[in-house]
């Protein structure tokens, strides 16, 4: 048998079974004959005008809008609800073999060989049926009809349902059927995940079949409006005859989406027959397509998911707006008009506000969620109060979870690309904090070393070393040291002199704190420094770091000290100055070596420090005044003492 | 002195290091004059092994002028450095190595603040007590001694013996008896302070307590309160049995 006749196959079996005829649709439409699912008549004339036709019929009467409720499933077989306007909750007990769904009014959910239908707002039974036969893949409602698709050994099939619970249309066919939507007496299903085809429910007539040009396993109504897709919602409108041409109104997620959340507005439905929520639950990603106008997301946010975290993201560039940090895994996230609606494990439903995150509301379903399906199609959410961004961060981020650190990590970022203090403080406190991931605190320390402001914080912070008795640690010293000394603010001098002379100091910092330190300290600081170098010279040998540190601290000498040469230079010969910190100061010593040519590469000439210049051009000894003289004394001594030799010789 | 002054100042290793065996082996007296000469040495730095000895020496010659140069050498990246620098500070004794021990508390490293608290109580620091009390709550073990040897036989201050009775629940008895011990056989805590603390171990009712007081009886003095003794007895006595 072939594809064709396959299809044609069922289609005459159900179409008997049913004892429905195809029948002419009603006069605003246009019927379309042949196979359902079938992509054969999509470039004929008709199919263009069932287009067309269908279009009309969907602007002239908008989707009937939707419950506001959230439906979990809280046990092996029980549903609880909630109505999200009133915060009322309901419960009903019936096995499941796939999670329930919240469509238009009412929830869908199968088990035990048998559909149910629940009103989403109370949870009163409207019907149940056991005419669905096979696995449910997906369901559509407009709270009059129930659209669903199945999976059977024998093909895909879509049964619609009337208000009763009887079977007002049945198609058959062995292309692969998703998850259908409902309005104006149309019901929407989406197949071979390119394809949506429209029956007209009354009259069971086959209208047009359109080409989506994005994956679509989803028709949805929301706002009034109907979208089909996964990643990206196309929404029904005359530009969707444009789709091939890239004319559509495409509400997509910005291309700059973080590596965070999913990258799909929806999942495949077959996803859902799992009645446990997953990662893919905890990790979601949700925006509200709008209903008119340019393609777009409502109040400009996309919204996403990570395990206790919900976050708002600019729909555009994806930006970070903010971060809704909770107690437990989220395991549903679900786009308002103007915010965004998430269940936990714990079973709290949380309201959260478009633009800061602000907990608007909560409830309690009064159990834990395995799993949980939202719709908030007309909730205004409203607004709220809520720690400013880089609050939000500094909780997110010292959540210690490793599960967490991909998130915690753009968190980070996002902060760094913020230059406000405050932004600088709060990294300082993520660095600092005991609770942070090693990962976070790696990141927020390299966002420390760039910053450029914050310098004050920076110097509190400084103040504090590692004590036993107090039970204090050492601060992040080497990113600050960094930062402060890119300031050049020299009022940290001192304190990074006090953290580079504990012995406390990290390993890790202790390199940028000397290189830091360097770069700051002035003449009445060389005491400090000078005491570094001799405490550690001759004990440093195969520490990389404190040998570099010493050179560090060896070059702060030399420029602050007309005589610091002549002490690097004592260091370097002495016996007890290690072999590597020897080789590194005389590498220093060379390459600070005042130069004979200095000035005459140097094209200017403004007449000043005539006396300078003479004397560098002269002096082409690297060595020192004060160690030249010294040298000189030794040489004439020496002279003398020939001499006298000479003379005893003589005598 | 002249020559251990001049030979320190050399670059010779061998030679400095027979100049500190020849310096250790004169003793506080005969050493005498080589703290400066030390100091100055210390100052300018040495490898690690003869800096360990360095300290150690400058340290038994028991002159608080050699502190500066200990105290400097708290600060050493080097566990081992710093462990002889508390080592030198204790030999060096003294105001300002008592207020170095006290830093030297304060380190992190196990070893230093361990030896630290030690010296703190062969110091007679009394004013180190409620440091040395927190010290014993982070496990410190070696402060309870201290304690023991420095606190003040009577209710009410910071420097209460109080500090160890009140953690005998909380702490090993072993740890807490080692400081009570050293109060019950001092002679500037009064009787009746004493006897009080008698009466608290023997309220543990337990073998151990029992063997921490026949330890206190083994220990006590010749010379000591024969009221006391008679309370240790007693105590004792009341224990036998005690499992």
């Amino acid at each position: 048998m072939t594809g064709r006749s396959f299809v044609l196959g069922l289609l005459v079996g159900s179409l008997g079974l049913a004892g429905l005829a195809c029948a002419g649709a009603s006069s605003d439409l246009v019927a379309v004959d042949g196979p359902a699912f079938s992509q054969e008549a999509i470039n004929d004339d008709a199919n263009q005008k069932a287009q067309v036709s269908v279009l009309d019929r969907l602007q002239k009467q908008p989707a009937a809008p939707g419950a506001d409720a959230v439906v979990a499933v809280t046990g092996t077989a029980e549903l609880t609800g909630l109505d999200l306007a009133s915060g009322k909750t309901w419960s009903y007990k019936h096995p499941l073999d796939h999670r329930p769904q919240l469509t238009g009014t009412v929830v869908v959910g199968t088990g035990n060989g048998e559909l149910f239908v629940l009103d989403a707002k109370t949870g009163a039974e409207k019907w149940k049926s056991s005419k669905a036969k096979g696995k449910l893949v997906g369901a559509g409602s407009d709270g009059k009809y129930v659209a669903v698709t199945l999976k059977a050994d024998s093909g895909h099939k879509l049964v619609v349902f009337g208000p009763d619970g009887s079977v007002k249309m049945e198609k058959a066919t062995d292309q692969p059927l998703t998850s259908p939507g409902i309005s104006a007496g149309l019901v929407l299903v989406p197949w071979k995940n390119l394809y949506v085809s429209a029956f007209e429910i009354e009259t069971g007539a086959q209208l047009a079949t359109f080409i989506t040009d994005t994956e679509t396993t989803h028709v949805v109504t929301w706002g009034g409006a109907v979208f089909a897709g996964q990643g990206r919602l196309v929404r029904f409108d005359k530009d969707l005859l444009k789709a091939k041409q890239g004319g559509s109104q495409l509400a997509a997620p910005p291309k700059e989406l973080p590596n965070v959340s999913r990258r799909d507005l929806l999942v495949g439905p077959d996803h859902d027959e799992r009645t446990t929520a997953d990662a893919i639950d905890s990790t979601g990603l949700t925006g509200r397509p709008l209903t008119s106008g340019p393609a777009g997301f409502e109040s400009g946010k996309i919204y996403g998911g990570y395990y206790p975290f919900v976050f708002g993201m600019d729909a555009k560039t994806a930006k970070l707006s903010w971060v809704h940090t909770g107690k437990d895994d989220f395991v549903a996230i679900h786009a308002g008009k103007d915010g965004v609606v998430g269940v936990d494990k714990a079973g709290t439903v949380k309201l959260l506000a478009a633009g800061n995150g602000a907990l608007v509301k909560s409830f309690p379903l009064g159990k834990p969620a395995l799993s949980a399906d939202i719709l908030a199609d007309t909730l205004a959410i409203g607004s709220g109060s809520s720690a400013p961004l880089p609050e939000q961060i500094k909780e997110a981020t010292t959540l210690k979870d490793d599960r967490l650190s991909t998130a915690q990590v753009w968190f980070l970022d996002t902060a760094a690309a913020v230059p406000d203090e405050a932004t600088t403080e709060v990294l300082l406190q993520v660095a600092d904090s005991e609770r942070a991931a090693p990962a976070i605190k790696e990141a927020s320390r390299k966002a420390i070393a760039l910053r450029t402001n914050g310098a004050a914080a920076m110097i509190t912070l400084l103040g504090r070393h590692a004590n036993f008795l107090k039970g204090t640690r050492t601060p992040p010293v080497g990113p600050m040291a960094k930062a402060l000394a890119v300031m050049k603010e020299k009022k940290a001098v001192q304190p990074l002199i006090e953290q580079l002379l504990d012995p406390t100091l990290p390993q890790i910092d202790l390199q940028d704190t000397a290189e830091s330190v360097a770069v700051l300290a002035e003449k009445e600081h060389l005491p400090q420094l000078q005491r570094f170098m001799n405490m550690y010279r001759g004990s440093a040998t195969g520490n990389i770091r404190l040998v570099d540190s010493i050179a560090a601290i060896a070059a702060a000498i030399i420029r602050i000290d007309d005589k610091g040469r002549d002490f690097v230079v004592a260091v370097t010969k002495d016996a007890f100055t290690d072999a590597d910190v020897k080789l590194t100061l005389e590498k220093l010593l060379a390459a600070s070596a005042p130069k004979k040519d200095d000035k005459k590469d140097d094209g200017k000439d403004d007449g000043k420090d005539d006396k300078k210049k003479k004397k560098k051009v002269t002096d082409d000894d690297p060595t020192p005044p004060g160690y030249k003289k010294k040298k000189a004394e030794e040489g004439k001594k020496k002279d003398e003492k020939k001499e006298e030799k000479k003379e005893e010789k003589k005598d | 002195m002249k020559a251990v002054s001049s030979t320190l100042a050399s670059g010779n290793v061998a030679e400095i290091d027979a100049a500190l065996t020849n310096i250790r082996m004169a003793g506080k007296e005969g050493g005498k004059g080589a703290t400066a000469p030390l100091a100055a040495r210390l100052k300018n730095g040495l490898p690690k092994e003869l800096l360990k000895k360095a300290l150690e020496t400058i340290g038994e010659l028991e002159d608080p002028a050699a502190a500066e140069s200990c105290e400097a050498y708290l600060a050493h990246r080097d566990p081992e450095v710093r462990l002889a620098a508390v080592r030198c500070l204790g030999g060096a004794k003294g105001p300002a190595a008592t207020k170095a021990l006290r830093v030297a508390l304060a380190d992190l490293d196990v070893r230093v603040h361990g030896l630290a608290a030690t010296l703190l109580g062969e110091a007679k620091a009394a004013e180190a007590v409620p440091e040395l009390v927190v010290a014993l709550d982070k496990g410190v073990n070696e402060a309870a001694v201290s304690i023991g040897q420095l606190c003040e036989g009577k209710a009410g201050s910071d420097k209460s013996c109080d500090a160890l009775t009140e953690r005998l629940k909380s702490k090993p008895l072993d740890v807490i008896a080692s400081g009570l011990q050293q109060v019950l056989t001092r002679k500037d805590v009064p009787d009746d302070y004493k006897k009080n603390i008698i009466k608290v171990v023997r309220e543990l009712s337990s073998a151990k307590a029992r063997e921490v007081l026949e330890s206190v009886k083994k220990g006590y003095p010749k010379d000591g309160s024969k009221a006391v003794l008679d309370a240790l007895d007693k105590a004792i006595k009341d224990l036998e049995g005690a499992k």
